[in-house]
């Protein structure tokens, strides 16, 4: 394990920034005045200068944050909390790069908009590294703190946390996959057999009566050649005979999955994983359909 | 192409054409009637003309001219005309007039009556 | 020599004298004759690309382009319109065509191999799941009684041959049973759409035909109810019944085509006095049938005929009589009676003498068959002979339980169910894997699949074909235009 020494040039800038805000706090704080009822946000010293009280004297504010009067206030508040952590966890083990659990960081643009600052990027650039290392120290001796400090610049949705849910194949030997496309929604029992196939109780050709819509209708299985290895009982609803038919795709290549998830990379090449997302469009006041206008009149 | 024809009471019918059909270009002879022809003397609905025997198309033309249809027919309607005109109510007088009679209105849409309202009604 | 010679000097300069290529006159057509020798020796050859009709004002260009002069045109917008000015085609020759029962196709290959149905390969259990090809005689026979549809795909291979099912040699072995004890089997045929049902009939007149049985068929049980054929009260029966001289005259002349050779050996036993023609007992039954020329003589002879084939201890054959699409005969008839009421369908004496056979209420003395095969395609639908069916279906255990009589529903037929009451079902079910491996095989031997015939694709098409529904296995497979 590397210690926190390895980050030492970003400590280094980041000391710089402190100092500079230090002394330009000072300098404000002897000059400026500032009337008591305007500024709501700044700290009277009223309660650390007793003597001041109630003699006349302008109360003299001070901004809770150092970085009160500079560009971007909150982004070096932050910037220094994080360097004043990692000066104090300093000694605290670091795991390597590539064990560390993947975490999606606010880019620079996301970061922008969520503290409403125009962070520069050379300064993100080198927060971000503080960032990195921070995120580095074992999550077991991870104080809440650096925790907190964190979080400010995951991203809200972390998809690397989503767990993907599996079909679970029942005691019966069932897998149950859901599909659906334009209106419909098909749900089908895929279990091991000698290939049968029902649908809502019909077969195929009772079902669909183009010979188009039950060639897509069972496409998962043909194009992974399992026509004879699964029996599939299924249900459909809504929608036309095309939108049943390709829900139906998509159900059945799912519950195919359930049994043999080697397959997955063969569904998706047939376009059996993917839901197709296209929808009638709606109709809009003033258009005649969605986008058709009405015809031109004179007058 | 000219095919045989087939003479019921005076008129030259097609081989082809249906018997129904043939019965029914006469004046007041309807798809009623006509079908009870058809059943009187077992003609079946698809028959052609040209496939009827000699001696049904002589019933068929005794059976015709004891029917008041055509011209009888024509007459009774022509008498009931006259007599309302005779009688001088309003339906004669819109007969007379070419007008119609049952109290339509008369703004647009009259080309029936124009055509058929007469005292000496034809069609 | 002197000859063109002398010639020459009659024609123009131009055309002898050589002239320079750049300015020689390009010449349109060429004389199939010409007097000039060097014309005739180097005849401009017709180029395919510039041949102008005669008359018209198009110039050829060199090179062959064609340029069209200007047309006037006298509509704006008038469209081109190909007026085709060949004759229409005469009144029937359309439908003829539409008709036409196409039975081999030079273009399919033949298929090496393939075994002849004959009267054993019907019941033998090793031929269930082949592929048996219909023997030419038999071809003629089934031809003349038209059982042959031009809805099944016989035009796509190139002798006709049908799959031996499970079901074909159980009805088989019932008609051999039936046969054999003298009975008459009464049979009619349930199924899904397209599954097979006018093929299994088929097949139980081959049998009949290769063994010698006397059949009987009607192709179409609307062609005697919808009002098409000629009708006649016939006289002295109570109630009314009709005969159909047209139609008996065409059952006659099938039987008389397609059993021939049996009717020739077959003698009267009857004297028959109230045919018009007088035949003495002994004379062949051919010679009967050969009498009956016109409908309005036809009757009977029919009646005649049917008496002398069910006479008993005769040494008659076995009769098959069968009818394809059973819910037009159990329905009220297009037909009217002189007193303008409808015509039940059981009141046509041919139909009455069809129904009467099946319900058992006449038996056939001499044994054979009556089979009757529903069909689901365009076929009015029949409350009763449903509910009947299903009865029976549930009797010999292929369905649960029979559907109730809806208690409001008017158009259930008590002559319909008496007629139905005492017959056996066959319900046709869709083809095992193995038989429609076999079909498929057939189907790639002639050219008509181009996969190879594994497992994959039997499994494929049997699902894509519902189940193993025949039909529609021939439809995703045979009549898409994508294999």
């Amino acid at each position: 394990m590397a210690s926190l020494q390895s980050g030492s040039s970003a400590l280094r800038g980041c000391c710089q920034v402190t100092q500079t805000l230090k002394r330009l706090h000072r300098l404000r704080a002897a000059r400026i005045t500032v009337p008591v009822g305007t500024a709501r946000h700044m700290t009277s010293l009223s309660d650390q200068d007793p003597a001041t009280d109630g003699m006349g004297i302008h109360a003299r504010a001070v901004p809770v944050s150092p970085s009160y009067f500079s560009r971007q206030p909150r982004f070096n508040d932050s910037y220094l909390l994080l360097a004043q952590l990692a000066e104090r966890y300093r000694k605290l083990p670091l795991i390597p790069k590539d064990q560390v659990q993947p975490v999606a960081w606010k880019n620079l643009e996301n970061f922008r908009q969520a503290v409403g600052e125009h962070v520069k990027a050379t300064e993100f650039v080198k927060c971000m590294e503080l960032v990195k290392v921070l995120n580095q120290i074992h999550p077991s001796l991870r104080p809440k703190e650096v925790d907190d400090a964190l979080l400010v610049f995951k991203k809200a949705v972390q998809p690397y946390s989503n767990i993907e849910k599996t079909i679970p194949i029942d005691k019966f030997g069932r897998a149950l996959g859901t599909g659906r496309r334009k209106q419909s929604v098909a749900r089908a029992w895929v279990v091991e057999g000698t290939g049968e196939m029902l649908v809502n109780g019909k077969t195929l050709a009772d079902a669909f009566g183009r010979v188009h819509d039950r060639e897509s209708a069972t496409w998962a299985l043909r194009a992974t050649s399992r026509t004879d290895k699964y029996n599939v009982w299924a249900l459909v609803e809504g929608g036309g005979t095309t939108g049943q038919a390709e829900a139906l795709t998509l159900a059945i290549g799912k519950a195919l999955m359930a049994h043999e998830p080697a397959l997955k990379p063969a569904l998706r090449r047939a376009g059996c994983v993917t839901r197709d997302p296209r929808k009638v469009e709606r109709k809009k006041p003033g258009h005649v359909k969605a986008r058709k206008m009405p015809a031109w009149v004179k007058r | 192409m000219t095919g045989l024809t087939v003479f019921i009471l005076g008129v030259n019918f097609h081989e082809q054409k249906l018997v129904k059909k043939a019965l029914e270009s006469f004046y007041a002879l309807g798809p009623q009637k006509s079908s009870r022809i058809l059943a009187k003397y077992s003609i079946y609905p698809m028959m052609k003309c040209g496939s009827l025997p000699q001696r049904t198309v002589t019933a068929l033309t005794a059976e015709l001219s004891s029917m008041t249809i055509e011209n009888d027919a024509r007459k009774i309607v022509q008498d009931n005309i006259k007599r309302l005109r005779d009688i001088g109510t309003v339906r004669g007088r819109r007969h007379a007039m070419g007008l119609p009679v049952r109290g339509q209105k008369t703004r647009t849409q009259i080309q029936n009556a124009r055509k058929l309202n007469r005292v000496e009604r034809r069609g | 020599m002197s000859v063109p010679h002398s010639l020459r000097c009659l024609l123009r300069p131009s055309a002898t004298t050589s002239i320079p290529q750049r300015i020689a006159p390009i010449t349109a057509f060429t004389a199939p004759f010409s007097s000039s020798s060097i014309l005739a020796k180097n005849p401009t050859p017709p180029s395919s690309k510039a041949k102008v009709p005669l008359g018209s004002r198009a110039k050829v260009l060199p090179g062959g382009h064609i340029r069209a002069g200007k047309k006037m045109q006298l509509g704006k917008f008038k469209k081109n319109r190909q007026i085709d000015k060949s004759r229409p085609p005469a009144p029937g020759e359309r439908k003829a065509y539409r008709k036409r029962v196409t039975l081999s196709n030079n273009n399919a290959l033949p298929v090496e191999g393939l075994e002849e149905m004959n009267a054993q390969t019907m019941v033998d259990p090793a031929k269930v799941g082949r592929m048996l090809a219909l023997p030419n005689e038999l071809v003629d026979q089934l031809r003349a009684v038209e059982a042959f549809k031009s809805t099944q795909t016989w035009n796509m291979f190139r002798q006709p041959s049908m799959l031996q099912r499970k079901e074909a040699r159980e009805l088989a072995e019932k008609m051999q049973t039936a046969a054999g004890k003298g009975d008459t089997l009464k049979l009619v045929i349930s199924g899904d759409r397209l599954v097979g049902k006018s093929m299994l009939l088929l097949q139980a007149i081959s049998y009949a035909y290769l063994n010698n049985w006397i059949v009987l068929h009607i192709p179409e049980g609307q062609e005697m109810t919808n009002g098409s054929t000629e009708y006649a009260p016939i006289p002295n029966t109570q109630p009314a019944q009709y005969s159909q001289q047209a139609y008996a005259l065409r059952m006659l002349q099938s039987l008389r085509k397609a059993n021939q050779k049996l009717l020739l050996d077959l003698k009267t036993v009857f004297p028959h006095p109230d045919l018009v023609q007088h035949f003495p007992v002994g004379t062949s039954l051919l010679q009967v049938a050969n009498a009956a020329k016109e409908p309005d003589t036809t009757w009977p002879i029919f009646n005649a005929i049917l008496q002398e084939l069910t006479a008993e201890g005769a040494g008659r054959p076995p009769i098959l009589f069968s009818l394809d699409g059973l819910s037009f005969i159990m329905k009220m008839s297009e037909y009217r009676s002189p007193a303008f009421e409808v015509i039940h369908a059981h009141d046509l004496a041919i139909v009455r003498r069809f129904v009467d056979y099946l319900s058992g209420k006449t038996k056939l003395p001499n044994g054979g068959a009556v089979i009757a095969a529903t069909s689901r395609g365009n076929s009015p639908r029949n409350p009763s002979m449903e509910l009947m069916i299903a009865k029976q279906e549930a009797n010999q255990g292929l369905i649960d339980q029979p559907p109730a009589k809806e208690p409001y529903n008017r158009k259930y037929d008590d002559r319909v169910e008496a007629a139905l009451s005492n017959m056996e079902v066959l319900k046709l079910q869709s083809v095992s894997r193995s038989e429609a491996r076999s079909l498929m095989e057939y189907w790639a031997a002639s050219g008509l699949l181009r996969t190879a015939v594994d497992e994959q694709a039997v499994s494929d098409k049997w699902i894509l074909g519902g189940n193993g529904n025949v039909g529609e296995m021939e439809r995703a497979t045979l009549l898409t235009m994508r294999y």
